[in-house]
């Protein structure tokens, strides 16, 4: 009996331990893919028994987004290309060598990798750069605005359907928490949705399931950050860091005295407390 | 604890030992945290005698929303000497204090607007832990020893100042002897060839700051190592080091004033600004009502130099 009773206690126990576990080790909210170029993704694409740049002639750098080959070069494409009756190098004499892209004339060998600039036919992905792409729904009339560790960086309008797509196009690449609210007609904004990433050089990065919602606006009374607005300029940002920064281990004087006790937790000093309610009024 | 597993408990017989067992696992296992922890990566290392190396301090929030970090590290016991410490992966958006020797120990305190409650890895879109900051050393002396988080103040990002619940765990850092007599490799490699970001000071007049004089406000970013420090050079001025906010010399605004960011790995990136063009509202109206009034008086006088000489000959 005693037998039965600890087995079952010790597998109600790892249970509970799962359980926890499972709390415990957090899921995002929102999906994030990192989309990778053809040319990049270590797969043969085009069944050539090559892959990705440089391997592929077919890539013209690691960003392409097709590894699909280019044409043969005409004078090596087993073509009469310009209908003299003679084919390919060397018969051609249009021909300076087999990578000649064409038989007209007898001038001007072009070696294929230059004039093509290689890559194939594909759709061709936004990744000329480093790029950041926010999906999700917001409510209806709704202006997106995302900042990038606190520096405002894209603005966008709801569409009709009040869906939203924000491309944050050649970002530089690098650790970011990149907050995102969503704004009414009468200027109220949202709490921001946080999200902690690394992006990629090159790649772009994909966040999608954002759900800003009118019911999650912040004051629904006002336009302006409840605190931590230190310059009355209606915005939390940098040049409210600023001031805090300047007070940072210095004894307030009789004005900021008035002005931390309204924007800030009024202790009449500036701690690391005053600058978490910056952080959290921010606005940028 | 669900009901569930108050039921089974209740089940448990009488044994104290197994008690004691329950109660052990469940506060040491590793997957039954409640409160965000500070910890290093690495957390054992060993390096010979000279050899430059980087362990990382980490935050992993465990479920809690944190946007203010305040940390105190004592590096005293591992015989090494510090050398910077690379923000470039950090999480933290701005640093009132970035990581620095104050009081003998490593200090830092930044902040992460809009909180961070872990770091999403594309693959699962699991939250898990993100640097604070990396710190490179380079040993002096054989011998074993620990890096250790002295204080460790973590604030929740909920608007009131809460301080959150913090576990905290040391490095074990074993210098051992030097193998062979020419200089040993960095094991730290800065990997930066791309300067800091493009950014814009801004010139502000705050009766908050510095009473009121003209402030020049700047900040920016660098993905690889991070920024290391900024120069400014006001007019024909040398670059000196300089903080945000910095007072500026010439309150007049006279020439252009140049901020260059340079990061770890000596990249730099300059910008410049034209006072003149910045203040405009303030400044510069100011200024072109002085000229107007300046311009007004000479007007006058000049009308009434003009009035007086065609009288005269009427007098005569």
């Amino acid at each position: 009996m005693l037998k039965h009773t600890l087995f079952f206690t010790a597998l109600c126990y790892l249970a509970f331990l799962f359980s926890s576990q499972i709390i415990l080790a957090a899921d995002s909210i929102v999906s994030v893919t990192v989309l990778t170029a053809a040319c990049a993704d270590g797969i043969d694409n085009d069944s050539d028994l090559l892959i990705d740049y440089p391997a592929d002639p077919g890539c013209s750098s690691s960003l392409d987004n097709s590894e699909t080959d280019p044409p043969p070069p005409e004078c090596s494409d087993s073509i009469d290309n310009d209908s003299d009756g003679n084919i390919d190098y060397p018969a051609d004499l249009g021909c300076d060598n087999a990578l000649d892209t064409t038989e007209a004339g007898e001038i001007l060998p072009t070696p294929t990798t230059a004039s093509s600039g290689g890559g194939g036919n594909g759709p061709i992905l936004p990744l000329t750069g480093t790029h950041v792409i926010f999906l999700g729904q917001a409510f209806p009339g709704a202006t997106i605005s995302v900042l990038a560790d606190g520096l405002f960086v894209g603005l966008t309008k709801v569409n009709p359907d009040n869906t939203f797509k924000l491309d944050l196009p050649e970002i530089p690449p690098g650790t970011y928490i990149f907050n995102i609210y969503a704004t009414d007609a009468l200027g109220r904004s949202t709490r921001p949705l946080s999200y902690a990433l690394n992006i990629a050089r090159g790649l772009t990065t994909q966040i999608s399931g954002i759900i800003l919602k009118l019911s999650e606006i912040k004051e629904p009374s006002s336009t302006c950050p409840l605190k931590g607005d230190l310059n009355s300029d209606c915005r939390v940002d940098l040049l409210d860091f600023s001031i805090a920064s300047y007070w940072w281990n210095r004894a307030l004087d009789s004005k900021f005295k008035v002005i931390e006790a309204g924007e800030l937790n009024g202790d009449g000093t500036i701690t690391l407390e005053d600058f978490s309610i910056l952080a959290y009024h921010w606005t940028g | 604890m669900s009901m569930n597993d108050k039921m089974c408990n209740l089940k448990f017989a009488n044994p104290k030992f197994l008690v004691i067992f329950l109660l052990f696992t469940y506060y040491f296992s590793p997957i039954t945290s409640f409160a965000a922890r500070l910890y290093f990566v690495p957390a054992e290392f060993v390096v010979e005698v000279g050899q430059t190396y980087s362990i990382d301090l980490m935050l992993d929030p465990e479920g809690e929303d944190i946007n203010a970090v305040e940390v105190d590290i004592d590096y005293s016991e591992i015989n090494t000497s510090f050398i910077n410490a690379p923000t470039g992966k950090s999480i933290i958006s701005l640093w009132v204090e970035s990581p620095h020797i104050k009081n003998t120990n490593i200090y830092m305190a930044g902040v992460m607007s809009g909180g961070f409650s872990g770091f999403i890895t594309p693959l699962d879109n699991k939250l898990g832990p993100g640097i604070v900051t990396s710190l490179v050393f380079r040993p002096q002396r054989e011998g074993t020893g620990s890096l250790d988080i002295k204080l460790a103040k973590l604030i929740k990002n909920d608007g009131k100042g809460s301080v959150a619940k913090v576990e905290i765990a040391s490095a074990t850092v074993s210098i051992v002897k030097n193998t062979k007599s020419e200089e040993q490799p960095n094991l730290y490699d800065y990997n930066d060839d791309y300067p800091p970001d493009v950014f814009m000071p801004v010139i502000i007049k705050s009766t908050s700051l510095y009473d009121g004089k003209y402030t020049l406000i700047f900040h920016t970013n660098d993905a690889d190592s991070g920024v290391e420090h900024y120069e400014v050079r006001e007019g024909e001025g040398d670059f000196h080091r300089a903080s945000s906010p910095y007072l500026l010399e010439d309150q007049k605004l006279g020439g252009i004033i140049y901020v260059r960011a340079i990061d770890f790995a000596g990249n730099a990136r300059t910008v410049d600004i034209d006072p003149k063009l910045e203040i405009g509202d303030s400044g510069e109206s100011v200024s072109l009502i002085d000229l107007a009034l300046v311009v007004f008086f000479i007007l006058v006088i000049i009308i009434f130099t003009i009035w007086l000489s065609r009288r005269r000959p009427l007098n005569n």
